[in-house]
Order: C-alpha cells, then structure tokens, then sequence
C-alpha cells in the first residue's frame, strides 16, 4: 500500500510539473511576442486607432515561405505594407529557419476598437499559420483594449462685445454663442450700480472663463471703468469690487475706462486711462493674478510715469510672456505732441517701467495702438511720424526679444508707401505674429499685412490676395491661432461699393487669401452703408473664428457679426446676430472686441 | 401442474410478444411450427421453456486505446500527430439482457437459443499526443474522449444438470458490435494553436462472446447464475477528422476491443 500510494504521489507531482512546463512554454510553430520597446495598446479612442506590434518567429528549423495571419482580433487589421519598421511582415510572408537572419518579421496591426482578450472563440484571436491554415500559433499576449469615448467636443464659447444707443443712452453690447456661430444671444453686462454711459472695448475668454472690459455711468454719477467676469458661458456677469474700489483705485481717481483686457494664464491686465480730481488723463492699468476675480491697480504705472508725460495718457493693448509684460498707448507731452507710451514689467505686471525707445527717425505723434507677446518676443504696433522728408507717418513696430532688456523698430515699408501708416492690430500664436493695418498712397488707403514665423526676429510683407474688384482697404484687427492667421477690415471696390474684408491664412502664413464668401454672404444692406471688421478672433482647434464689427451709414450703425466653422472656407453672418439685436436697441451698434475660447 | 398452466396461458398470448415470435421464427422454426398445432401443445409442452434472463457484471479491458500516428504527408502545411494512448485496464459497468426458448432435448441436457443485447457503461480513452511540424516545434498534449460499446448477439447456451437444481453452462453468442466514440477533447491552449477535432460517430462491426457458468434453480421458474465471458466488443472509431474546420485524413479507431466479463445473470423460465 505504502509503495503504491509512493508512486501515485511520484506520479502526481511528476504530472503536475509536466503540466507546468507545458502551460508556461510551448514551442509552436512560431513565437509572438510584443516587439522589443514597444508595449502593447490597452485603450483606444473611439473614432480614432492606435498601433500593437509584434514580433513573430519561425521556430521550426526550416524556412517556412507564404506565412500569412490567418485570424485577428475584431477591430483589428494588419498594416502589410508602409509599416513603422523595414521588416514589417507583409500579407504572406517568408522566415528562415529559426536562429538565421531573417527568422522573424515585425506583425503591426492598426486596431480600431475594443479588443476582448477573453473572447471564447478563437477566431477572435491573433494566428499566424503556415500556408493552407492549418498549422498555426496565437501568442500568449493577446490584445486587450479597451474603447473609451473620445473627450466630449464642446462648441467654442465666442464672445462679441461692443456698444450701442438704448433710448437711456448708451449700453454695453455683448453678444455671446455656444453652439458654432448658429445662434447668438444678448448679455446684460450691468454693474449694481450701473446706470447708463455703458460700452464695451475689450473682452477674452479661456474656457468657459470671459472678461469684458469698458466703462459706465454709475449711480453717482461717475464715469466708471467696467470689468466684468463670467464663469458661465457668458450668460451672466459679475463685477469684482476691486476695481471700483477708492481703496484700490489710483489716488485722485475721478473716472475711468478700460480700452483692453487680456489674460495669460490666471495673470490679467486691463488697460485704460482715468482722469483726476485736476483733470489730468493718466494711463489705468490693473493687475489680476487670479484670473479677473480680484484686482489692483500697480502705483509704478503712476509713478514711473514718463518725465515728459503731460496728459492724455491711454493704454490700447497688452501682452505678456512668462513674467514679462508690457502694455502700450500713448500719452501727450506739455507740447501737445502725442506721444507712444510702452511700459513693461519683469515681475509678472507688478512693477512698472517706461520704455523711452523710439524708431530711429521719430519726429513725434506716435501712439502704440495693440501690444502682443509671441513665445520668444513681445511686440507693439502703432503709428509715429518720421523725420524723413515730408514728415510721413509710419507704421510702428517695436520689438524686444530679451525681455525688454532693449527694444528694436522694426522699419518694414511696402514699395509704394506715401503716408499714413499705421498698424492696427497685432496677435500671435506660438511664434507666429501679424500685424495689420493701412497705409496712403496716391490718394488710395491700402491694406497694409506683416509677419514674422521666428517669433518676431524677422518680419515681412504678406503678399496679400485680395478681392478681384478691390480698390482700396484697410485692416483695423488681426487675430493667429495654430496655423491659423486672419486680418479683418474693409474694402472698397472699384465700382465704388464696401464690403468687410477678410485676408486669411490657415497654413501659417504661408498662403494667403480672401475668402470670397465674406462678400457673397453678406445681407443686403442699407444703401450707403459701410460694414467693417473691426477685430476677430479665432480657436485654429475649432476651425472657428468670428469677426466683428458694424455696417450703416451716417443715420443707422448697426453692429455686423460673421463666423467660420469650417476654418475660413466659408464665412456666414448669423441671422441671431444680424436681424436679431438687442430689445432696447435704438442705433449706433458696433463691436470693438470679440474672442473666442475652447469654452467648457 | 403450474408450469403446465403457464404454458397454456403462455401460449394463447404468444402472438403479442413480439421477441419471442422474432426468436422462433429465426432460431426455432420448428417449434413455431408445432406451436400453431394446438393439439400438439399438450405433447411438447414439457420440452419448450420461454425464458428471459438479465444480467449485470463487470467488464474487464485494457484494450481501450490505441496508440496511432498521422504523419507529415505535405510538409509545406502539415504537422505530425502522434498519439499515445493509456492502455490502462478499465472495468465499466456491464449491463445484460436475453430472452429465447429453452429446450430440453434429453435428460439432463437443455439448451437456450435466444438473442441478447450487452452494453458496457461509457469509458474514458485518454492519452497524449505530440503535435508539430519538427521537433524543435512540437509540443505534446493530453487528449480524451469517450467509448460507448453495445451489442446484440443470437446466444446459444447449452446447460447441464447435476443434482436436482444446479446447471453448468457454456455458451456462444455472435452478432453486431454497434459502438460509439464521442466527446473528442484535448487540452491544446485553444487560442495558441489549432489541433486535429474528431466528430462524434457510432460504428456497426463484428462482435462475439463465449463463457462459462452455472445456474441454480432458485424455484420451478427461476434460476440465479455467473458466468464468465470473454467477449469482443467489436471497433470503436471517432468520426471525420479535421483542423480549424479543414478536414484532414485519418481519424483515431480501435479495432477489436476485448473483454473479459463476469455476469450476475436471473433467470425467468416460463
């Protein structure tokens, strides 16, 4: 009994060995393991594909030619040729015996969706077999994903804002849309104390996340800036005290308004001017650093004040990269002369200091009108009258590329230029900028398009496509996202007509065009009437933009509103936005802002 | 007295027994023919028993199995399968059933034609298998399926008595082997690699059995008896062959399975 229940357990264990051997190793026709350095998919996004690869060996001592994969998982297909590897096995093929060159080939599948590596039938699993299938081999490495749903697409939150007459005077327009571009509605933007006088100049969003920034008539009387924040897809508006605050306002503070408000990252700047108990107009500039909830005005931008500062001091346009801001308007010496105001931070916008640089053949009457950052360089844009015969003015374009440490002018001038250039606008994205604008020649005002693609080291003109029939134009805005560049303005054709215009590239820069559907999509309009672009904004993600403006004629301004959703190959004017405006609209509506966000 | 009543009751109910007039009519043409002659029933009443005996034993095998190979025949497609079947004894369950007609052709002498029908209870044939297109790819499994075996068999029985109530016997039955293989399965990872699957399938072959044993008279109607048989349970064969679907030659059989089976046998004379 002992000796036979001995070699039943001799027997058992013997099995039990065996048995592990042969789960944990088969030889197999062929090996298929993950390929070295490369780790198998476990989730793929539903709509998109993701790649597994393999490697697969002959194990037999033979060359074993017309290999082919017989069964793969569903979801799955085999890429046979252009694969990521030289040796990517193909729809047959062929391995030398197993240990020579050539033993192996790299198996890449292309999987579309969810991968059971459980699945009970077999011909849901990987087999590669010798040709007429029925000597074949799986892995022990089975794919195994998982299909999970693609981030939800939100539509791009778009805001438009500006001002119009009410019978009460005038009110802060603010036109906001979720859903593409279709449907526009009307936001109240009034602080508690509002009354009337309200306007708008300048707005941003990030994520669902909108400043807006203006000015208003408060109950006591006061012209007021306004600066109002909205969390909720711009539909309501609050109103941080802080920026209406005696305890935070400049000193002397009698009223104000903000022109621009930008963030980067949670640092916003609202930029401005206000007037003093002795009736002096200084620049305004507040400082968020928690996105636009709470404010403080930065003494240096009063103090540090340029020597030859007399009045009319304003601030158009900021921008910041990294720690380094700068913000840019102008002012107005003793003399009357108006004068370009460029001030920068290296701190994150808490201290202040004026740049006295001017270009090299500055006679006066400069004023910087926008002010952008690229990922290397700031820059701002404006206008000043040269010294050069004639006393032409010119278009103004300073550059700093360490920081502020100096500052460069940038003198970029079309072959024909006469007079009156200026820039309009600037924007950026990554390290590609434009700056549009105008310039006269010849008794013409032409369309006037710079760019940099190295961040702005190095601009150029755009050579422009514009509209068959235009005669004369101008940009008064311009707006960069991904590879996506518009500037926006007007034209008159040479039948004497106006229309909008829109100059756009969405390669870069690389080509230009104008859309002609900006023209042919256009609603009848009033006769006489003058519709424009004043400024745009794009989401490249989105292949949205929206740009915004007004139409009319010296009785009737109305303001004019046209989107892209197909990025710039066809530009419509919503009809919410055009026929529809707000109740109490009486005339006079225009917009002077507009931005778009990725929204929620 | 008894045994002449049941006799007559017997016989005035024989056309509703269907076995017994299919065994007369084979087995016993003249006793059929007597038996139409009601005025001879009285005459042979004595010499013609019906009976009809069941049994139940063992059936004793290590025949079960057959070590087979299928060789390489292409060898651009093919593997070699090698099997290696457990020839380990096995004593399924027998079962065993007879009806016929005893007849006592001299004194002490009797013999019993009839026809019988044995089933053995299913058996386990297992054993490994090597599979690969050459030895450094082959790869050895475990494969099992089941056996079925029965038969029916025209049994001739010859019977002795020593004593009043004790009857050695020899018989010898021929007939029809009608076995079933069925349940092939095997233990190859069924996602690593495809085998050879055999389909179900009942196969009809030759089979006989001869024996020993002894009956008693338990009373005039009775016997209780054991024999001993040594039997050839006839070919078991799996069905059609094939490899993911791809029918391939071959199958695994097993021809002549033998048994030695030892039987509990009542017998009911009538």
């Amino acid at each position: 009994m002992l000796k036979s229940g001995t070699k039943l357990l001799l027997k058992s264990i013997i099995g039990g060995v065996l048995l592990f051997n042969l789960s944990a190793l088969y030889a197999l026709p062929f090996t298929i393991v993950p390929k070295s350095g490369t780790t198998l998919p476990t989730t793929v996004t539903t709509g998109s594909t993701v790649s597994a690869f393999y490697t697969v060996i002959n194990n037999t001592g033979s060359t074993r030619n017309n290999n082919y994969v017989k069964y793969l998982p569903p979801n799955t297909t085999q890429v046979t040729a252009g694969g990521v590897y030289g040796d990517t096995c193909g729809s047959t093929f062929n391995l030398t015996a197993n240990g020579n060159t050539g033993d192996s080939c790299t198996l890449q599948l292309t999987v579309s969706g969810a991968v059971n590596a459980n699945d009970p039938d077999p011909h849901h699993h990987l087999f590669v077999c010798f040709p007429g299938g029925t000597t074949c081999a799986g892995t022990n490495y089975p794919l195994n994903v998982t299909a999970v749903a693609p981030p939800p697409v939100t539509a791009p939150l778009a805001i438009a804002a500006g001002v119009y007459t009410a019978a009460t005077g005038t009110e802060p327009l603010l036109a906001h849309n979720n859903d593409n571009g279709v449907s526009w509605l009307y936001a109240t933007v009034h602080p508690s104390d509002y009354v009337n006088g309200g306007s708008l100049s300048g707005s941003d969003c990030n994520g669902s996340v909108c400043l807006v920034a203006g000015r208003y008539v408060n109950s006591g009387g006061t012209i007021s800036p306004l600066l109002g924040i909205s969390t909720d897809d711009a539909t309501t508006w609050t109103f941080p005290a802080s920026i209406t605050s005696p305890a935070t306002l400049p000193i002397n503070f009698n009223s104000g308004a903000f022109n621009t408000v930008h963030c980067f990252g949670s640092l916003c700047l609202a930029g401005g001017n206000y007037t003093n108990t002795t009736a002096l107009t200084r620049p305004l500039l507040a400082r968020s650093n928690d996105g636009g909830n709470t404010w403080t005005y930065p003494t240096t931008i009063q103090s540090n004040l340029p020597g030859t500062f007399s009045n009319q001091g304003n601030i158009f346009g900021t921008g910041c990269s990294g720690t380094f801001c700068i913000a840019a308007g102008s002012y107005q010496t003793a003399m009357l002369v108006t004068t370009p105001l460029l001030t920068q931070s290296t701190d994150n916008g808490v201290t202040w200091n004026y740049i006295s640089d001017v270009p090299s053949d500055y006679s006066g009457n400069g004023v910087f009108n926008d002010a952008a950052c690229s990922s290397s360089h700031c820059m701002a844009v404006g206008r000043y009258t040269s010294n050069a015969i004639g006393n032409p003015q010119k278009p103004m374009l300073a550059v700093t590329a360490n920081g502020g440490a100096s500052w460069s002018y940038v003198a970029l001038l079309p072959g024909d230029f006469g007079n009156l250039g200026t820039y309009s606008g600037i924007s950026c994205s990554g390290n590609i900028c434009i700056a549009a604008g105008s310039y006269f020649i010849a008794g013409i005002t032409k369309t006037l398009l710079s760019i940099t693609t190295d961040g702005g080291a190095t601009w150029s003109l755009v050579a422009q496509v514009l509209p068959s029939d235009f005669q004369s134009g101008q940009y008064f805005g311009a707006s960069c996202s991904g590879n996506t560049c518009i500037a926006v303005g007007r034209y008159r054709t040479t039948g004497a007509a106006n229309f909008p215009l829109i100059e756009q590239s969405t390669d870069g820069g690389v080509t230009w065009s104008a859309p002609s559907t900006v023209v042919s999509n256009l609603p009848a309009l009033p006769g006489g009437s003058v519709p424009f672009f004043e400024n745009a904004s794009c989401l490249s993600a989105s292949q949205f933009c929206i740009a915004a403006g007004s139409y009319g004629n010296v009785a009737n301004v109305k303001p004019l509103l046209a989107v892209t959703s197909d990025n710039g190959a066809t530009w419509t004017y919503p009809d919410s936005a055009f026929s529809v405006l707000p109740s109490d609209f009486v005339n006079l509506g225009s917009y002077a802002s507009s931005s778009v966000s990725a929204g929620p | 007295m008894n045994k002449h009543f049941f006799m007559k009751k017997r016989k005035q109910n024989i056309k509703s027994i269907s076995l017994f007039a299919l065994m007369q009519i084979v087995f016993m043409p003249t006793a059929f023919a007597a038996s139409q002659n009601t005025d001879s029933i009285t005459i042979n009443s004595s010499a013609w028993h019906p009976f009809i005996s069941l049994g139940a034993g063992l059936a004793l095998s290590s025949d079960f199995g057959e070590s087979q190979t299928f060789p390489i025949v292409n060898p651009i497609t093919d593997e070699r399968y090698q099997y290696h079947a457990n020839e380990d004894s096995q004593t399924p369950a027998l079962f065993n059933v007879a009806a016929g007609v005893e007849w006592d052709f001299a004194p002490k002498w009797a013999t019993q034609l009839g026809v019988e029908y044995d089933q053995q209870a299913s058996v386990d044939e297992n054993g490994d298998f090597v599979q690969g297109a050459d030895v450094q790819s082959e790869d050895q499994y475990n494969y099992h399926y089941k056996a079925l075996t029965r038969q029916v068999l025209a049994e001739g029985k010859l019977l002795y008595q020593v004593g009043q109530r004790v009857h050695p016997y020899a018989l010898v039955a021929l007939g029809s082997g009608i076995n079933s293989a069925y349940g092939y399965n095997t233990n190859v990872p069924p996602f690593l690699t495809f085998t050879r699957q055999y389909e179900d399938n009942t196969e009809t072959s030759f089979a006989y059995s001869v024996g020993v044993g002894v009956d008693v008279d338990v009373n005039e109607h009775m016997r209780v008896g054991v024999g001993y048989r040594f039997a050839d349970l006839g070919d078991v064969t799996l069905g059609n062959a094939s490899i993911d679907g791809i029918p391939v030659r071959g199958t695994l059989s097993e021809s002549n399975v033998y048994a030695n089976e030892f039987l509990a046998q009542i017998t009911l004379l009538v």
